[in-house]
C-alpha cells in the first residue's frame, strides 16, 4: 500500500463493495476494496477482463454509487450525494477520457471542449483562451473547426484530453484511454498525459492491460476478481516520486 | 441556449429521417391552413352570393312566406310594410315560379320582378350585366342569366315567352324581348333566372301591389344585426293588412350553407388531426431512434456534468424544433397558397356550376387568409410534437451514466 507523508488523500475508497444485479444472481464487481490516491498521481489500475477496472474507476469519478462502503473525494462522501450533485462534481472536479473517445459528434473539436468548460459553470470570461490553450497544449491548433468524423483515433483521443484538461480538474479518470489506437498513437497520447501529469500535476487515474502503459505509470494497483492483490511503484522511480504528495521538485 | 444549437444540430444529423417525418407535418399544417381558407372563402362566396342578388344587407318576407330559398309561393305575396323611418334603400321584389320558351326549347326559370328605381340601390346590377341594357322602359323586355341564355340558344334581342301563374293562380304567358345577359356572383340566379320590371311582372301575375320580399341595404358601417332588431322593435314590419313581415340578416339566410361549411371545417380538422397523430407517431418514432442511438453520447453529456433536465430537454427541444420547423414550412406553403387564391381565385369550371345547378355561389371561389389557422395549427404541431419527445426525452434522462458511456 502506497501511503503518503503529508496532506489529505484526493479520494479514499474504503471496504468498497458494488453488486450488479443479474436477473436472480448479484455480480460482486467489487468485493470490498480499500484504496487512496494523493494530489498529482499518475496511476494504473490493472487487471484481467472484469476484474473491476471499470467499476472502480466509474465510483471513483462519481458517475455511480457503492453498493457498500465510502468512497471520499476531496474529503466528501461522494455515496451520499444526489444525482445532480453528483453530476456537479463532475462538471467542476472531474475529467474523462474513454476508451471510445466519445466525442459529440455533431460539434467541432473546439465546441467539444468549450461545452465542457461551460458545463463546469466555469466564468464566461476567457473561456475562448482556455479552450484554444487546450487545444494548442494538445497540438491540435490547427484541427479546432474540424468535427470528430474528419479527424483520426489519436487526434480524437487529444481533443479528448483538451476537454478534461480544460477545466482545470482535480483528477482526471481514463478507462482504457489506449485500447482502441494503435502502439504509436497509444504511446502519445500516454505521454501527452504524462506531460500533463508532471507539468500542471494533474491526477490522472487510468486503466488498462496494456504494458506499455504500465511501464509508464508511476504507481500500479493490480485488481483480480474484485479485489486489489497488488500495489506497487516500479522500482526505476525514486521513492519521493513514487507519492508525488509533496510536489515533485518542490 | 446551447442546448437549442446542440438540438438544432443533431436534427440536421440524419437529413433524410427529419425530412421524412417532417413531411407529414408539412403536408397536415399545408392541408389545414389551405382548408381552412378555402371554406372560409366559401363562407365569403355564399354571404356574397345572397348579399348581391337576392338578400341585400337584410330581407324581409310575409309572415307565412318559407325561408327555405327553395320555393317561391306566389299565394303567400302579401301587401308590403311602408318602412316609414328606415333609412337605408329599400328594394321590394317579387320571386316567381315560372317557365322560359324560346322557340322549341323550354326551361324551368326563377322570376326576379324588381323595382327599376329602387333595385339598383340595394344590388350591383350594373356589375352582373354583361351584355346589353337593364329592360328599365316601359316595354315587354326581360334580363336573363348568361348561363340560362346558353342552355335556350337564347341572344340579345330574341324573343322569349314566359309562363306562370298568377296570384289567383291562373296560367298566364306574354312574350318578352330580351335586352340583357347578366352574370352575378350566384351562380343559381345565373342558371335559371329571368329579370322582368315590376310593372310588367304585374300584368304577367295581377300582382295588385302585393310582394314576396324586399331587400335592405342598412348603408355605412351599421351592423344589419343591430339594425334589424332596431327594425323589428320599431313595429316599422307591420303592413297596412296589420300582418307583420320577418326579418333576417344575409348570415341567417345563409344559415344553412354556413353550417354546410362547419361540417367542412370539421370534417378538415379531423382529416388534419389524424394526419397529425400519424406525424406525431413519426416523430416520436424518429426522437426514440435518436435517443436509443445516441445512448453513449448521452452518457457522455451526464458524465461532462448535463444536468438530467437538461439533457430531458434537449430531446424536447429537438422534437419541438421539428414540430415548428416543419409546421412553419407547411403553414407558409398553405398559406402562400390561400393568399394567391385571394388574389386570384379558384375559377370553377361552368361544368361543375351547372352539376352545382342549385348552387347559389358565384363560379369564382376567393379564398380567406386567416391567421387563426395558421398560429392554431402552429401551436397543434408543436404540441403534438413535444408530446411524441416526452418518452424518448424521459429515457434520456434517466439512463445512468456509468453504463451508458460504454454503450456501443
Ligand atoms: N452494468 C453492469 N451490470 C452487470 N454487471 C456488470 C456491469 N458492469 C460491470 N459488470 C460486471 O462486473 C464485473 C467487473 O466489470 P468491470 O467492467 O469493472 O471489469 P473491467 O476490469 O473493467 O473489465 P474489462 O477489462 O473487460 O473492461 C464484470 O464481471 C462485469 O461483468
Ligand atoms: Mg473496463
Amino acid at each position: 500500500m502506497t501511503t503518503s507523508g503529508t496532506g489529505a488523500p484526493l479520494c479514499q475508497l474504503t471496504d468498497v463493495k458494488k453488486n450488479y444485479p443479474m436477473g436472480d444472481m448479484v455480480v460482486q464487481a467489487l468485493k470490498g476494496v480499500s484504496v487512496q490516491v494523493w494530489p498529482g498521481e499518475f496511476t494504473a489500475f490493472a487487471g484481467p477482463s472484469g476484474s473491476g477496472k471499470s467499476t472502480i474507476l466509474n465510483l471513483i469519478g462519481c458517475l455511480d454509487r457503492p453498493s457498500e462502503g465510502k468512497v471520499f473525494l476531496e474529503g466528501r462522501d461522494v455515496a451520499t450525494l444526489k444525482d445532480a450533485e453528483l453530476g456537479d462534481v463532475r462538471a467542476r472536479r472531474i475529467g474523462f477520457i474513454f476508451q471510445s473517445f466519445n466525442l459529440i459528434p455533431v460539434l467541432t473539436a473546439y465546441e467539444n471542449v468549450e461545452l465542457a468548460l461551460r458545463l463546469s459553470g466555469a466564468d464566461l470570461r476567457g473561456q475562448k483562451e482556455r479552450v484554444e490553450e487546450a487545444l494548442r497544449s494538445v497540438g491540435l491548433s490547427d484541427y479546432m473547426t474540424r468535427r470528430p468524423a474528419q479527424l483520426s483515433g489519436g487526434q480524437q483521443q487529444r481533443v479528448a484530453i483538451a476537454r478534461a484538461l480544460v477545466k482545470t480538474p482535480a483528477l482526471i479518470i481514463a478507462d482504457e484511454p489506449t485500447a482502441n489506437l494503435d502502439s504509436t498513437n497509444g504511446a502519445a497520447i500516454l505521454d501527452l498525459m504524462k506531460a500533463m501529469n508532471a507539468d500542471n500535476g494533474t491526477t490522472f487515474l487510468f486503466s488498462t492491460h496494456d504494458p506499455m502503459v504500465m511501464s509508464r505509470a508511476r504507481r500500479i494497483v493490480r485488481l483480480s476478481d474484485g479485489q486489489i492483490v497488488g500495489d506497487e511503484t516500479p522500482e526505476r522511480l525514486a521513492p519521493q516520486e513514487a507519492a508525488p504528495s509533496a510536489p515533485v521538485g518542490g | 441556449m446551447f442546448i437549442l444549437a446542440l438540438a438544432l444540430r443533431n436534427l440536421f444529423r440524419n437529413t433524410r429521417r427529419t425530412v421524412i417525418t417532417s413531411a407529414a407535418v408539412v403536408f397536415g399544417l399545408a392541408l389545414q391552413v389551405l382548408g381552412w381558407g378555402l371554406v372560409d372563402g366559401l363562407d365569403d362566396n355564399f354571404l356574397r352570393a345572397a348579399a348581391t342578388t337576392t338578400t341585400g344587407d337584410i330581407l324581409l318576407r310575409p309572415p307565412k312566406y318559407p325561408t327555405d330559398g327553395l320555393s317561391f309561393p306566389l299565394e303567400e305575396a302579401s301587401v308590403p310594410p311602408a318602412l316609414t323611418g328606415f333609412t337605408g334603400d329599400t328594394a321590394p321584389r317579387v320571386l316567381f315560379s315560372a317557365k322560359v320558351v324560346h322557340h322549341a326549347d323550354a326551361a324551368r326559370a326563377l322570376g326576379v320582378a324588381y323595382d327599376p328605381d329602387l333595385d339598383y340601390r340595394v344590388f350591383p346590377r350594373e356589375r352582373w350585366r354583361v351584355q346589353g341594357v337593364w329592360p328599365d322602359k316601359d316595354q315587354p323586355q326581360v334580363a336573363m342569366g348568361d348561363a340560362m341564355a346558353r342552355l335556350l340558344g337564347v341572344g340579345l334581342g330574341d324573343q322569349i315567352t314566359i309562363q306562370a301563374r298568377t296570384v289567383d293562380g291562373a296560367q298566364n304567358a306574354l312574350a318578352y324581348a330580351v335586352t340583357a345577359l347578366v352574370h352575378t356572383d350566384n351562380g343559381q340566379m345565373d342558371n335559371n333566372a329571368v329579370w322582368i320590371r315590376m310593372a310588367a311582372a304585374d300584368e304577367l301575375l295581377q300582382l295588385q301591389g302585393r310582394r314576396t320580399h324586399i331587400a335592405l341595404h342598412v348603408g355605412g358601417l351599421q351592423d344589419s344585426t343591430v339594425v334589424r332588431d332596431e327594425i323589428q322593435a320599431s313595429g316599422m314590419l307591420k303592413a297596412a293588412d296589420g300582418q307583420e313581415w320577418t326579418a333576417k340578416t344575409t348570415r341567417e339566410e345563409a344559415a344553412d350553407l354556413l353550417a354546410i361549411n362547419d361540417i367542412r371545417r370539421k370534417a378538415i380538422l379531423m382529416l388534419v388531426g389524424v394526419i397529425m397523430c400519424i406525424a406525431g407517431l413519426g416523430i416520436a418514432s424518429t426522437v426514440v431512434m435518436a435517443a436509443y442511438e445516441r445512448v453513449r453520447e448521452i452518457g457522455t453529456l451526464l458524465a461532462l456534468g448535463m444536468k438530467r433536465r437538461e439533457v430531458g430537454a434537449l430531446f424536447l427541444v429537438e422534437g419541438a424544433l421539428l414540430g415548428i420547423g416543419a409546421g412553419i414550412i407547411g403553414a407558409s406553403l398553405g398559406s402562400a397558397a390561400v393568399l394567391y387564391w385571394q388574389v386570384n381565385g379558384i375559377v370553377l369550371s361552368p361544368e361543375l356550376m351547372k352539376a352545382q345547378g342549385s348552387f347559389p355561389a358565384s363560379a369564382v371561389i376567393y379564398t380567406h387568409f386567416n391567421w387563426a389557422p395558421v398560429f392554431g395549427s402552429l401551436a397543434f404541431s408543436a404540441f403534438i410534437a413535444t408530446l411524441a419527445s416526452l418518452f424518448p426525452a424521459w429515457f434520456a434522462a434517466h439512463l445512468n451514466p456509468a453504463d451508458a458511456v460504454r454503450a456501443d
